[in-house]
């Protein structure tokens, strides 16, 4: 931690550095890839093969589930999804695919389809290989929930301008912007998979990041007012602090890490395919951030925010 | 506290949790033909939990692989495939394919306009082959529902998401109508009768209402209905569902004139469409002048329904595409794979079991109390998620375990500060007593901070956002109260104890002259 105060300037470089390597990443791939950030499934284009059976040919929708099985399961979907039929709709099964597998194979999987059904007698069967087109307007909640995160973030600012010091409110204000940013930045970089739950983590990240900044800022606030340090330094007070609340930073993030990981685990036993582990990386990166922002670049930038203000003093 | 009272004490709130884990999580047969569904059985789930309701939309003259295969050889003439679709110009309001497309594009991208602002907590809109829309909103079901264990929660689930996307994938104009073919304005000589058949449109005999009356308009050809309102909404208050129209001037006017108009009408009955679809039923037996009108909806994810709806079309959101009748909804199984629920109960149960684990090592006998606060905690998110409707999804969940860690954080400062405490030499209550003093304004500090942030995110965002942040209302307020059910259960506990300090795996520093 001592270190980290120290070096407290090349600490605010490497957030800068971070969220200007994010900014850029996120814009060469918004013109030459699929968006700033790699939008996910709900926002992504892909392609399908929908096979349906009718309910009186296949009564609990298992041939049409086999057949699909069959013909589709080495091409890679990424999502499998089967609906049971009624008396008046067929049982479906969509096998949905990256609109990186060719349409060659996807056509010669439906002939194979359409072969299979002929040999199992199954008349009112049909394979479809559609190119679906996602419409990310959705993506307009965005803005409802920034306006709500700036005013919970405002909101800490002005509380702790109130309860403890400007500089704890300006540091605290700056770390719930550097974590957002390098949240949103490592997203650009790891292209990890973006979708509506992203925005979701990124309240967790800010949550996260208000709790270790209410302990860090009360301790130090403490370590100002008890009688036994008036002769210390500031800034050997920040770094004390800073050192005795890092544990419980540090113990926050690691035990969100490992929840996560539990999860992770067992979403994969249901459903073992790489779209499955996007939501979970998201909420690692999410985590990240907030303990980068809250461990590192919180010290960093009050006991920068304090220097300053002795010298202007 | 006596040994018998603090036995007394502890025991019945061991019973307590015990008998809402058993509610909470237990599902059972009573009897022959009943089961109770526990309380973990009966949260809505997200779609990665319980899967889309979805369904694909058709514009006039394209047909999906088994509408065209039913057709004659005749018919099938007309048709060109494109993609996995049949279009006919023929059959269709456009000339040629592009055209259709651009327009579908278009609306689509409407079409999740209206998703958004309906606050769902996931949805999928997509464009199929360049022809048709496919639309998917999270099923909502149960565990019970979607294992099969609650027919009528299923059925209720289904026609709730199907009744969601027959509101919001309403295309056409929106008119204000009446079944009434004539209305008689005033009474006996000054009387005047209207005839309502000279506002026969496109709509009259659509069958909107369903029993096979024709319906006509209040309203010219040559009106817009959409300057009449400048926005609606809608909200939920001491268990009404609220549906809000703003009126413009004019609008304020031409309703007065309209409710007037259905006032002295047979039926007293505007019905608010859009296209082919009803959206409202307002029943007039007096002129409305007012520039707002509100009415109550059934339930509130009709009011959200409708809303969105109206404010999609009163706000140039109306859809360019005349499509076929909505066909069933279907239901898919969970994103997540079909176990995906019970994995993630599974992973909540050991997340709390490890939670309570790391307690124990750490304290000792008051890792004990620590465990029983955490187990209440997710007993408050159960029954809370259960009473407030939230839909679970992972960030949910997720916004859960920060609670938890939040919880757990504020007890490590406390008992930081206590342990810190006994090293000075103070008898265990003076310690206690002198923690919780020490750190008290601290942990209300973050408990206001994050009530305040999950209110404003609850509040603004919507969607997934909105559910995390009701969530994180109710775990603050819950961890708060709990830390100070901590020191209680403590106290509780501790009393019949003898040495106070190794309940808690604390040491205190013995100086000579003790």
């Amino acid at each position: 931690m001592n270190k980290i105060i120290k070096l407290r300037h090349i600490a605010l470089i490497i957030t800068v550095v971070i969220i200007a390597i994010g900014m850029a990443v996120g814009t060469i791939c918004h013109f030459v890839s699929n968006g700033f950030f790699n939008y996910g499934d709900e926002f992504a284009s892909y392609k399908s093969v929908t096979v349906t059976t009718s309910v009186p040919e296949d009564v609990s929708g298992n041939a049409a589930k086999s057949i699909a099985q069959d013909a589709l399961s080495s091409l890679g979907a990424y999502e499998v999804s089967f609906s049971q039929g009624t008396g008046h709709t067929p049982n479906t099964v969509i096998y949905k695919f990256y609109t990186s597998v060719s349409d060659e194979s996807l056509s010669s999987a439906v002939g194979a389809l359409e072969q299979a059904f002929d040999e199992q007698g199954l008349e009112d069967a049909t394979a479809v290989f559609n190119v679906n087109t996602s419409v990310p307007e959705g993506l307009h909640q965005l803005n409802f929930f920034a306006i709500a995160l700036a005013s919970a973030v405002v909101f800490q600012a002005i509380y702790f301008a109130i309860r403890y010091k400007i500089g704890m409110a300006l540091s605290s204000l700056g770390t719930q912007l550097a974590a957002v940013g390098v949240y949103a930045s490592l997203l650009a970089i790891t292209r990890c998979p973006v979708g509506l739950e992203a925005i979701a983590f990124a309240a967790l990240t800010v949550v996260i990041t208000m709790i270790c900044n209410g302990v860090l800022f009360d301790k130090i606030k403490k370590s100002y007012k008890d009688e036994a340090n008036a002769k210390v330094e500031n800034l050997a007070l920040i770094t004390e602090s800073a050192q005795a609340t890092w544990k419980t930073g540090a113990i926050i993030c690691v035990a969100a890490i490992i929840a996560i990981v539990v999860f992770g685990i067992f979403a994969v036993i249901a459903s073992p395919s790489a779209a499955t582990l996007a939501p979970f990386a998201a909420s690692i990166i999410s985590v990240l951030a907030a303990a980068y922002a809250s461990e590192v670049f919180a010290p960093a930038t009050y006991s920068l925010i304090n220097a300053m203000d002795r010298r202007v003093k | 506290m006596s040994k018998v009272k603090s036995a007394i004490i502890t025991a019945i709130v061991v019973i307590a949790i015990v008998v809402a884990a058993v509610f909470g999580v237990a599902s059972f047969n009573v009897g022959a033909i009943q089961r109770y569904n526990s309380i973990a059985a009966s949260i809505s789930l997200g779609s990665d939990y319980s899967g889309y309701v979805y369904t694909t939309i058709y514009p006039e003259g394209v047909l999906s692989q088994s509408e065209y295969n039913a057709l004659s050889e005749e018919d099938k003439s007309s048709y060109e495939q494109v993609g996995g679709v049949y279009f006919s110009a023929e059959n269709s309001d456009y000339d040629d394919f592009e055209s259709l497309s651009a327009a579908v594009a278009s609306d689509a991208r409407k079409i999740s306009q209206r998703l958004g602002d309906r606050g769902l907590s996931d949805y999928y809109v997509s464009v199929v082959d360049g022809a048709a829309i496919t639309v998917g909103v999270p099923s909502g079901y149960s565990y019970a529902a979607y294992k099969g264990n609650d027919s009528s929660g299923r059925s209720t689930a289904l026609s709730t998401a199907g009744s969601t996307l027959g509101y919001l994938l309403a295309d056409g104009e929106l008119t204000l109508r009446t079944t009434d073919s004539s209305i008689t304005l005033g009474e006996d000589d000054s009387s005047t009768t209207v005839d309502m058949t000279r506002y026969a449109d496109e709509y009259t005999d659509a069958d909107i209402l369903g029993d096979g009356s024709q319906t006509y308009s209040f309203t010219t050809a040559n009106e817009d209905i959409t300057e009449y309102f400048s926005s609606v909404s809608s909200y939920t208050f001491g268990g009404s569902h609220v549906l809000s129209f703003s009126l413009t001037q004019t609008g304020r006017q031409r309703i007065n004139d309209i409710s007037t108009l259905a006032a002295s009408s047979e039926s007293q009955v505007i019905y608010v469409c859009v296209g082919d679809t009803n959206m409202l039923a307002i029943t007039c037996t007096s002129a409305i002048d007012s520039d707002t009108m509100q009415f109550s909806m059934n339930t509130a994810e009709m009011a959200s329904d409708v809303s969105a709806t109206l404010n999609s079309v009163i706000n140039g959101g109306t859809l360019s595409v005349d499509y076929q009748d909505l066909g069933s909804a279907l239901s898919s199984t969970a994103t997540g794979g079909e176990n995906a629920a019970l994995m993630a109960f599974i992973a909540c149960i050991i997340v709390l079991a490890a939670l309570c684990v790391a307690a124990v090592i750490k304290y000792k006998k008051l890792g004990g109390v620590l465990s029983m606060s955490f187990v209440i905690l997710a007993l408050v998110f159960l029954y809370a998620i259960y009473i407030l409707g939230i839909q679970v999804t992972f960030p949910v969940i997720a916004t859960c375990i920060g609670i938890m860690l939040l919880f757990a954080v504020t007890n490590l400062i406390v008992l930081g500060e206590v342990r810190a405490q006994c090293k000075t030499g103070k008898t265990m209550q003076a310690a206690v007593k002198a923690g919780y003093k020490r750190t008290l304004l601290g942990i209300i500090d973050i408990h206001v901070v994050v009530l305040v942030a999950a209110i404003l995110i609850a509040a603004v965002a919507s969607g997934a956002a909105a559910a995390c942040g009701l969530t994180l209302v109710v775990g603050a307020i819950a961890s708060y109260v709990l830390y100070w059910f901590t020191r209680l259960m403590w106290h509780v506990c501790s009393a019949p104890q003898r040495n106070k300090f190794a309940f808690g795996g604390f040491k205190r520093e013995v100086y000579g002259d003790e």
